[in-house]
C-alpha cells in the first residue's frame, strides 16, 4: 500500500520514515531524547502512525503499550518476519525443491 | 515390449507406504482380479514384507536366493490370500544385488504380476529393484519432505532406464494444508496414478499382518488400492456398492 508525503512520519530529528522498515531502521539508532518527544506519557507517535496510516492495528497495540525502542524493534520485526514466511508460497517451496534436485 | 508384469515399488524414505503398497497391491490383484501374482522382498537390509502379511520367519528367502543356496522356485510361499510371496531374511547379510534381475526374469513366464519391494536407501539395493523392474511406481506422500525424496527418486528412476508408471500418494488427509496430487505431478512431471487416504485401520490391519484390502475390505483406502491394482493391468475396478467383509485373515503355507 503506497502512502502520500503528508503521511510519512517527520521525526524531531529529520528522519522521515515511509514504511515500517524505516520506523525499524530509525529505532535501532534513534537519540533519546528525540525518542521520548515522540513517546511519553502524553502519546506514542509511532503507535499511532501505525494504526492510522500503515493501517496494523494489532502492531500499533503492542507499540502503544511500551515505552521501550528495544521491544518496539522486536514488535516490528516479528512482523517483518511472519510476512517473509508467508512470502515463502508452497509455489515457491515447491520450484526451490524442483531446482534444488534438477539442477 | 510386451505388458509390464514387472513392478518395482519405491522411494528414497523410508515408512511412506512401500511394503504397505506392496502388500495391498498383491493381494487386491489375487483377490479381486483373479490374478497369478508374486510379490518380492527386495529391500535386503529391511525385509519386513512377510510381517505385513503373516509370514514371521521363513526358513527360505531371497537371500538365499541371491547366494545360490536354492534355487527361486523353492524360496515361494503360497498366500491363502492368493498371492506367492519370496519373503527376505530378518537378519540379513551382504549380497551382489545385481543378480536380482537375473533371478526373477524366468518367473516372469509364471505369472501375469511381479511387484518388487525395495529398500528406501540410494544404494544397490535400490539400484538393483529398479533394474529389475518393467516399471517404478513411486510412492509419496504429501508434504514437502517427502515431495523433495520423490523429486529424487524420481531422478534416479529416470537413470537407470526403467519407465516411471507414475506415483501413488500415500497417507493423505485431504487437509488444505497438503499437496495435492497436482502439485506432485507437476513438480514430477509424473502422473500421480493414485491417492491413498491416511487411515488408522491400516495399522490396525498390519497388527494383525493381515493387508487392509483384505482385513478391511469396504475401507476407502482398500478400494484406492483395488483402483490402482486395476489400472496396472488395464482393468477397470467397480466398486461394489455394498462392500462385503471376509473375515478370512489369511494363514500361509508353503508352495512345496
Ligand atoms: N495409508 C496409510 N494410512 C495409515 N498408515 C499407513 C498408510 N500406509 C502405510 N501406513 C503405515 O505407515 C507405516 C510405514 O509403512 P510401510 O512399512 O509400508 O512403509 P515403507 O515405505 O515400506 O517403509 P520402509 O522404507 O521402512 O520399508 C506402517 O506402520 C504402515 O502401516
Ligand atoms: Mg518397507
Amino acid at each position: 500500500m503506497a502512502i502520500t508525503s503528508e503521511q510519512y512520519f517527520y521525526a524531531l530529528n529529520g528522519a522521515v520514515l515511509k514504511n515500517k522498515n524505516d520506523l525499524l531502521e530509525f529505532l535501532k539508532t534513534v537519540d533519546s531524547s528525540t525518542f521520548k518527544h515522540h513517546v511519553n506519557l502524553e502519546k506514542n507517535d509511532f503507535a499511532n502512525w501505525i494504526d492510522g496510516v500503515l493501517k496494523e492495528k494489532r502492531l500499533a497495540k503492542k507499540i502503544s503499550q511500551t515505552n521501550n525502542p528495544e521491544e518496539m524493534i522486536n514488535y516490528i520485526g516479528e512482523t517483518i518476519k511472519q510476512k517473509d514466511q508467508k512470502k515463502m508460497d508452497k509455489k515457491s517451496v515447491i520450484t526451490l525443491l524442483v531446482n534444488s534436485i534438477n539442477g | 515390449m510386451d505388458n509390464p508384469k514387472v513392478f518395482g515399488i519405491v522411494a528414497l524414505k523410508g515408512g511412506v507406504g512401500k511394503t504397505t503398497t506392496v502388500a495391498n497391491l498383491g493381494a487386491a490383484l489375487a483377490q479381486e482380479f483373479n490374478k497369478k501374482v508374486l510379490i518380492v522382498d527386495a529391500n535386503f537390509s529391511t525385509p519386513h514384507l512377510g510381517l505385513h502379511v503373516g509370514l514371521v520367519n521363513p526358513n527360505y528367502t531371497l537371500h538365499q536366493i541371491m547366494s545360490d543356496k536354492h534355487s527361486v522356485y523353492e524360496s515361494i510361499y503360497q498366500h491363502s490370500l492368493g498371492f506367492h510371496i519370496i519373503p527376505g531374511q530378518l537378519a540379513p547379510v551382504g549380497l551382489d544385488y545385481n543378480k536380482l534381475k537375473e533371478k526373477i526374469e524366468p518367473l516372469k513366464e509364471i505369472y501375469d504380476v511381479i511387484l518388487i519391494d525395495s529398500s528406501p536407501s540410494l544404494n544397490h539395493e535400490m539400484a538393483a529393484a529398479m533394474g529389475a523392474s518393467d516399471e517404478i511406481l513411486v510412492v509419496s506422500s504429501p508434504d514437502y519432505p517427502t515431495l523433495s525424496s520423490t523429486l529424487h527418486a524420481v531422478k534416479i528412476a529416470k537413470e537407470s532406464g526403467t519407465p516411471i508408471r507414475g506415483i501413488i500418494l500415500n497417507k493423505v488427509h485431504k487437509k488444505r494444508f497438503e499437496l495435492c496430487s497436482k502439485d506432485v505431478s507437476e513438480a514430477s512431471n509424473v502422473k500421480v496414478l493414485a491417492v491413498i487416504p491416511d487411515d488408522i485401520k491400516v495399522l490396525s490391519a498390519l497388527s494383525k499382518m493381515v493387508p487392509i484390502v483384505s482385513f478391511s475390505p469396504s475401507n476407502e483406502v482398500s478400494h484406492s488400492y483395488k483402483k490402482l491394482a486395476g489400472s496396472l493391468i488395464g482393468v477397470n475396478y467397480k466398486r461394489p456398492i455394498f462392500g462385503i467383509k471376509r473375515k478370512n485373515g489369511g494363514e500361509i503355507e508353503t508352495y512345496d
